[in-house]
C-alpha cells in the first residue's frame, strides 16, 4: 500500500488552479488555491469542515456559475485552455469534467440502462450499438456489471446505496471525462460499499484523473496519490495550507497546522 | 473486467464523444435559441391581456377613488338624476363581510380536511379524496342554488352575508384542502421520524413541525382561492339580498362588488355601466391586500418560529 503512494512517477499535469478563490455575494468562501492536478493520478482535498474543499471541487465544472451571486476568480486550466475565459462551453466543459456527489443521486425515473445513457444522451450520441457499448463498458469499470447486467431496465431506485454511487461512478464515466471530481463519494455509505469504491478508484486511474473530496483522512492516504490540504482561516474564509505528495503529507508535512491535522489535534 | 472484448478503446471513445458533443452543440445552440424565442413569445401573448387588462381597469377606475364614492352607500335606482350614482360603500363592506367570513369558515375545515387526508389512507379517505378533487369541478352557480335550498329556504327566505360566506366556504374549502394535502406531503419525512424519535406525539410533530414547515404553500393556497371567491358572482347571487345599504351584520342582507356589478350591467345607466371600472379596481386593490397581508403573516410566524 505504502509503496503505492511513495511511488508517483513521472507526472503530466492535465489542470493547474492558480490563485482561485470562490466567493458568495462578496464573502470569500476559500481563496489563494495554487495547484497542479496530475494526469491519471488520484488528487485529494482534505481539510475540516468549513474549510472550503468542496466550494473548490464546485468551482472546476464551473457548478457555481449556477448559484446566484458566487463568483470564481483566479484561473483554472484544462491542457493548458482557460475553463473560465478560454471559450470552452460550459457544457463542453462538464462533459469533459464529470462528477460524483456525495449522496447516491441517480435520476430515479430512469432505468438503471438510461441512467448510465443518459450523459451520452444529453451529449447526442445516438447510435445504439455506441450506446451500448458505454454503458457496458462504463458499468464494467464501476464494478456493477455482474451485478446489473440482467436486470437493466429495472428502475435505478431499486439498487442498494453503494450499488446506487457505483451506477452513478458509472454513469459519470459513460460520456468518458478525462477528469472525474468526487466529493466525499463514500461518507453515505457503508464500510463494505465504501471499500469498493476505494479500489475502484485505483483500477479507474488507467482511464481518468480523479480529484476526491474527503473528511476521511485516512481514505485520502489510501487512495491518493497528491494531497491538497485546506483549512479555515481567521475569517471564516477556507485557503490552502499545504499541497504535495500524498506520502509528504501523511509523513513530513512542512505546515505545522497540516501535522496537527493529521495528527487528529483539531478539526 | 479482463474478459471484456473492447470495440473502442477508452481514447477512441472519449474522441467520439467528444465529436458527438460538439457537433450536437450547435444543433443543441439553434434549438435553444428556438425555444428562448418561444418561451419569450408566450410570455408576451400571456402578459399583453394581463396588462391590457391592469391598464384599463386602472386608468378608467382611478377616479372613482374618491372619498365620496368609497364612503357613500348606491343610489338607489330611482333617482331623479342620473349621474349621481351614489357610491359603493355598501358593496365594499358587504365583500369585506361576506369573504371575511368565508375565509373564517372555510380555513380551519380546509386545513383540518388536509391533515386528515394526509395522515390516513383507508377507502374511507379515499372516496373523500376523490369527492374533494370532484367538487373542485363543481360549477359555482349550483353552490348558490344549493345554499339557497338549504339555508336560504328553510330560514324562511331570509337573505343574509352568512349564506352568502358558506356558498363561497364550500367553493374555498376543495380547494385550500388539495393544495395544503400537497403541501403536507412535501414535508421531508426525516423531520418528521426526527420529532417522533424524540418522543413526541403525533399531534405535537403535526402543529410543531409539519404544519409551519407547510405553512409558506398553505396560505399561498388560501391567496388564491380568496381571489377566487371575492371575484365570484354565481354563488352569492341568490343568497345575499344583494342589498343596498351598509350593514356589518352577518345576518343582515348584503351586497359584494361582484355581485353589484353584475346587477348594475342588468340595467341601461351608462353612469352606473361606467362606474363598473371603479368597482373593478378597489375589487383588485382589495385582493390585493389580502395577499400582502397573509404575506406579512408567513413572513413574521416564519421569523418566529412559529
Amino acid at each position: 500500500m505504502i509503496e503505492e503512494i511513495t511511488d508517483n512517477g513521472p507526472q503530466v499535469t492535465i489542470m493547474s488552479l492558480k490563485n482561485v478563490a470562490v466567493s458568495f455575494s462578496g464573502k470569500v468562501a476559500v481563496r489563494d488555491a495554487t495547484f497542479d492536478i496530475a494526469k491519471n493520478r488520484v488528487t485529494s482535498m482534505i481539510g475540516p469542515s468549513g474549510s472550503g474543499k468542496t466550494t473548490l471541487l464546485r468551482a472546476i465544472n464551473r457548478l457555481h456559475d449556477l448559484t446566484k451571486g458566487a463568483k470564481v476568480t483566479g484561473e483554472i486550466t484544462l491542457d493548458g485552455e482557460d475553463i473560465y475565459n478560454g471559450g470552452i462551453p460550459t457544457t463542453l466543459l462538464r462533459s469533459r469534467i464529470g462528477m460524483v456527489f456525495q449522496r447516491p443521486n441517480p435520476f430515479p425515473t430512469m432505468s438503471i440502462y438510461d441512467n448510465v445513457a443518459s450523459g451520452l444522451r444529453f451529449n447526442g450520441v445516438k447510435k445504439k450499438s455506441v450506446v451500448d457499448e458505454a454503458v457496458e463498458h462504463a458499468l464494467q469499470s464501476a464494478a456493477l456489471w455482474d451485478s446489473v447486467s440482467h436486470r437493466l431496465k429495472v428502475a435505478a431506485s431499486t439498487l442498494s446505496g453503494g450499488e446506487q454511487q457505483r451506477l452513478c461512478i458509472a454513469r459519470a464515466l459513460a460520456v468518458e471525462p478525462e477528469i472525474l471530481l468526487m466529493d466525499e463519494p463514500t461518507s453515505a455509505l457503508d464500510p463494505v460499499s465504501t471499500q469498493h469504491i476505494e479500489d475502484l478508484m485505483s483500477s479507474l486511474k488507467e482511464i481518468v484523473t480523479i480529484i476526491i473530496v474527503t473528511h476521511n483522512m485516512q481514505q485520502a492516504a489510501r487512495v491518493s496519490d497528491n494531497c491538497a490540504f485546506l483549512l479555515m482561516g481567521e475569517d471564516r474564509a477556507g485557503e490552502l495550507i499545504e499541497f504535495a505528495s500524498t506520502e509528504k503529507i501523511f509523513t513530513k508535512p512542512s505546515d505545522k497546522r497540516t501535522l496537527d491535522y493529521i495528527q487528529g489535534r483539531f478539526g | 473486467m479482463s474478459d471484456l472484448q473492447h470495440v473502442m478503446t477508452t481514447d477512441e471513445r472519449r474522441a467520439f464523444v467528444q465529436k458527438a458533443a460538439k457537433s450536437s452543440l450547435q444543433k443543441r445552440e439553434l434549438t435553444s435559441k428556438f425555444f428562448l424565442g418561444m418561451m419569450a413569445t408566450a410570455l408576451l401573448i400571456a402578459f399583453i391581456p394581463l396588462f391590457s387588462i391592469l391598464q384599463s381597469v386602472i386608468s378608467k377606475g382611478a377616479h372613482y377613488l374618491t372619498w365620496g364614492y368609497l364612503s357613500k352607500p348606491q343610489q338607489t335606482p330611482f333617482a331623479f338624476d342620473l349621474a349621481n350614482i351614489g357610491g359603493f360603500s355598501n358593496a365594499i363592506t358587504g365583500t369585506i363581510l361576506v369573504d371575511g367570513l368565508a375565509v373564517l369558515i372555510a380555513v380551519p375545515i380546509a386545513v383540518l380536511l388536509a391533515v386528515s387526508l394526509y395522515e390516513s389512507d383507508g377507502r374511507v379517505m379515499h372516496f373523500l379524496r376523490v369527492t374533494t378533487e370532484v367538487m373542485i369541478g363543481l360549477p359555482s352557480i349550483l353552490l348558490g342554488i344549493f345554499i339557497f335550498t338549504f339555508v336560504v329556504t328553510p330560514m324562511g327566505y331570509r337573505m343574509t352575508a352568512l349564506a352568502g360566506s358558506l356558498a363561497l366556504a364550500i367553493l374555498m374549502v376543495p380547494l385550500i384542502a388539495i393544495a395544503s394535502e400537497a403541501a403536507l406531503r412535501d414535508v421531508p419525512d426525516t423531520l418528521k421520524e426526527a420529532a417522533l424519535a424524540l418522543g413526541a406525539r403525533k399531534s405535537r410533530v403535526m402543529l410543531r413541525v409539519i404544519l409551519p414547515y407547510a405553512l409558506p404553500r398553505m396560505v399561498t393556497a388560501v391567496m388564491l382561492s380568496t381571489s377566487r371567491a371575492v371575484g365570484e358572482t354565481a354563488p352569492v347571487l341568490f343568497v345575499i339580498g344583494a342589498s343596498s345599504l351598509t350593514s356589518w351584520n352577518p345576518m343582515s342582507p348584503v351586497t359584494t362588488l361582484p355581485t353589484m356589478m353584475f346587477t348594475y350591467l342588468q340595467g341601461s345607466n351608462p353612469y352606473i355601466i361606467k362606474s363598473l371600472w371603479g368597482m373593478a379596481l378597489i375589487l383588485m386593490i382589495i385582493v390585493f391586500f389580502f395577499n400582502l397581508l397573509a404575506r406579512l403573516v408567513v413572513a413574521r410566524s416564519s421569523k418566529r418560529g412559529l
